[in-house]
């Protein structure tokens, strides 16, 4: 009876390994399978970093241009200030009367003048060194949107957006 | 492990070995090379620097846009020890371009950084455009050469540690015109006078020293430079220059001390020009107690005065807005007039016998007008117009050091009844040209007062903001004011310095002041035209002159010659033709 019920027992474990053996993966698979993961997450990593590292260049590369072209803008602004001066020396009243008296003009006295009538002459223009204050500014915006909208907003652009012109729209 | 995998194992291993490798020789090359060289400089700053932020003053102009005051690159040259090379270089190049002392230079060169307190030493403050340009030049040269040859002690030429940093100086390109109103910056910065002074808040700019990161990832972090407001004056550069030349003409002729002529459009305040004498020339060396060494005032138009008898006009105006008189009222003038113990009298001791209130006016008789203040007006009435026409308050102009006038009510302290005689006809009061411009302007202007002002409009972020015209209130009635139009113009009708300019009605009054304790004058002359479109209204004074003590010999000529040129330069047809042409 003992050796009878040994066997059963036997042939149960046998079943029980094969079964096992049969739906277990070979060990070497299991050991590629983890490399293979590692690996894909190295990949992964390595291409998350080359990125980061390829915006972060360009976000400096930007920054130094923007440092660089400020100094630029400082060193013009120096240099138009100091051409506006030299220009106003020689624009000056008395270079100018100089000048004039050179090329043989001289003050006109007021019996000398000519009055004419000018329709729509209202005399002269108030100097405008700047737009007035009060003019209404577009609103348009200087920067493209292609500059600053995500992809999902221009997806959601896309999508909303009429499939024809309205104007060719039958 | 498959020998078949073993190739793509291997192939993995030498993929991410040759990256590691590569990532490490960059690593390697940057901190070793030139890039790292460069991120060591911002390292040995911490990352940081300290930036001044420079301001640029902001320019001014004319109404055409003529620029009165502007900005010119100056340059400061410094030597920065840690970074010097070759002293003997510096010193050669320092002593050649900006002709400073060799061996002062090269001592100073040759300091070493570790022994001085300040390793920026700085050499000059105050180096011109060209000469900074011909130092870069050589400067740039030197350092860029390959072979930029050797020194006499063996060493390679080099100009690092030779610092030249550009900044703003002021720059005055018409030279002396319009200066007393400009006023100027002087050396150290400071605001002196004028509308540099009294607009200096909106002229200066911001300036402010900032630590700024070097890090370029944070290059959008350096604030905006908030550089000074543009001024665009109501100065008219042609007109400013005829006064001047009229002015210094007839400082000459007179012989007078100082010397003033104001222009004011009297139907919004503009002042068109204000020349005085003496005048200062801003753009070259200069002095200022030199050139004004004993001189009341650097601009007369903001200085206080007894303007004399230019004042009964304010004294007529009231009589006859109040209704006590009117232009046909008679007087008969004994000479003398008593009052509190006092004697009036007129400005040639003589009794000008019966006379009518424009009569008073044109002999400008001292008696009659105190007759008017204190036998017509009495005290309550004269004052209350003083206030009205806002005498004893500074006009607000935008120019420093106006001053607001000496005028004793009679509730103030001090007020005696005698005070009432003599402000009538404009002595005992102290006011300046301008507030006499602004209470006139009320005769001129249908009663209506007008505040002066200098500044038409402010450039500021691209945006030009006008300055509205203010009036500052109406003291009088716009008939009133037609009538004492009317009688000052014939005034200066009956007068025979007026035969110098036919064709157009003007009016005006002069006024001659004693100087208390002396026996010179003050000579005054207001007045404005055409009559019946008012475009212009001048404002003349001469302190001191010589050639004669009388306003109606010393400042009414020069009234005859503003106008001359006014009319001409504003483009004022005759009365006639004028009349002609609007018809039309």
């Amino acid at each position: 009876m003992d050796t009878m019920r040994s066997d059963q027992t036997n042939n149960i474990m046998e079943k029980a390994i094969r079964y096992t053996q049969a739906y277990t993966q070979a060990p070497w698979r299991k050991q590629l399978r983890g490399i293979g993961v590692f690996l894909a997450i190295v990949l992964v990593l390595v291409l998350l970093g080359s990125l980061f590292i390829s915006v972060t260049a360009r976000t400096a590369t930007l920054g130094r241009e923007i440092q660089r072209r400020r100094q630029e803008m400082e060193s013009l602004e120096y240099e138009i200030a100091q051409m506006r001066s030299e220009l106003a020396v020689l624009t000056s009243a008395a270079r100018m009367r100089e000048r004039a008296e050179a090329l043989g003009f001289r003050p006109v006295g007021p019996d000398e003048v000519l009055y004419v009538p000018v329709p729509g002459y209202a005399g002269k223009p108030d100097v405008a060194l700047a737009t007035p204050a009060r003019t209404v500014v577009s609103t348009r915006p200087v920067i493209s949107p292609a500059f600053t909208r995500s992809w999902v907003d221009w997806l959601a652009q896309q999508i909303n957006a009429p499939v024809l012109p309205l104007a060719d729209l039958p | 492990m498959n020998i078949r995998y073993a190739f793509r194992f291997i192939s993995m291993g030498v993929f991410f070995a040759f990256v590691g490798l590569a990532i490490v020789f960059r690593l390697v090359s940057l901190q070793s090379g030139a890039p790292g060289e460069r991120i060591g400089e911002v390292e040995k700053y911490d990352g940081v620097e300290l930036v001044t932020l420079d301001p640029a003053r902001g320019n001014i102009y004319d109404r055409d846009g003529h620029l009165l005051a502007g900005n010119q690159i100056i340059y400061e040259v410094a030597i920065e020890l840690n970074a010097v090379q070759n002293p003997t270089s510096i010193a050669l190049a320092v002593s050649n371009v900006l002709g400073m002392n060799f061996n002062e230079v090269l001592a100073l060169a040759s300091q070493d950084p570790e022994k001085v307190a300040n390793t920026h030493v700085l050499l000059d403050y105050f180096v011109p455009y060209e000469q900074a340009v011909k130092l870069q030049a050589l400067k740039d040269a030197t350092d860029e050469a390959e072979d930029p040859g050797k020194t006499a002690d063996g060493r390679p030429h080099s100009l690092r540690g030779l610092v030249i940093t550009p900044r703003y100086d002021r720059s005055y390109p018409e030279g002396s015109l319009a200066s007393n109103v400009l006023g100027f910056v002087r050396k150290d910065g400071i605001s002196v006078h004028g509308v540099e002074e009294g607009l200096h808040y909106l002229l200066s700019g911001v300036a402010r020293q900032t630590v700024v990161s070097a890090d370029p990832h944070r290059a959008l972090d350096l604030p905006e430079t908030l550089h000074g407001a543009d001024l665009v004056l109501t100065i008219d550069r042609e007109i400013q220059g005829a006064l001047e030349e009229i002015l210094d003409a007839h400082m000459k002729t007179s012989g007078a001390f100082q010397g003033l002529i104001v222009v004011m459009d009297p139907r919004n305040g503009e002042i068109l020009g204000m020349a005085n004498s003496p005048r200062m020339d801003l753009s070259g060396e200069w002095n200022i107690d030199e050139v004004f060494a004993g001189q009341r005032s650097y601009n007369m138009a903001v200085d206080g005065y007894e303007p004399g008898s230019v004042f009964k006009i304010i004294t007529m105006s009231a009589a006859l807005d109040s209704g006590v008189v009117t232009p046909d009222t008679p007087f008969t003038d004994t000479g003398a007039l008593q009052v509190d113990g006092w004697t009036i009298r007129n400005w040639d001791g003589g009794a000008w016998g019966p006379q009518t209130m424009t009569t008073c006016m044109q002999y400008s008789l001292n008696v009659c007008l105190a007759w008017v203040a204190t036998e017509k007006l009495g005290q309550t009435r004269f004052y209350d117009y003083v206030r009205a026409f806002q005498f004893g308050q500074p006009t607000g102009i935008e120019l420093a050091r106006e001053s607001s006038g000496v005028v004793r009510f009679d509730n103030s302290d001090g007020w005696y009844p005698i005070d009432l005689a003599t402000n009538s006809f404009g002595q005992g009061i102290i006011v300046t040209p301008l507030q006499m411009l602004r209470a006139v302007s009320a005769v001129a202007n249908e009663g209506r007062m007008v505040t002066p002002h200098i500044l038409k409009s402010v450039v500021s972020r691209d945006r030009q903001y006008d300055v509205t015209p203010q009036y500052a209130g109406q003291p009088i009635s716009a008939q009133t004011a037609r009538v004492m139009s009317d009688m000052l113009a014939s005034i200066v009708e009956s007068e025979s310095y007026t035969e110098m300019y036919p064709g157009y009605k003007v009016a005006g009054k002069t006024g001659t002041g004693t100087i208390y304790d002396s026996n010179l004058t003050n000579a005054s002359f207001v007045g404005w035209g055409p009559v019946d479109d008012p475009r212009f209204m001048v404002y003349i004074w001469l302190n001191k002159p010589t050639s004669s003590p009388w306003a109606s010999l010393v400042a009414a000529p020069v009234f005859v010659d503003v106008v001359e040129r006014l009319v001409v330069l504003m483009d004022i047809p005759p009365d006639e033709v004028r009349l002609q042409l609007k018809a039309k």
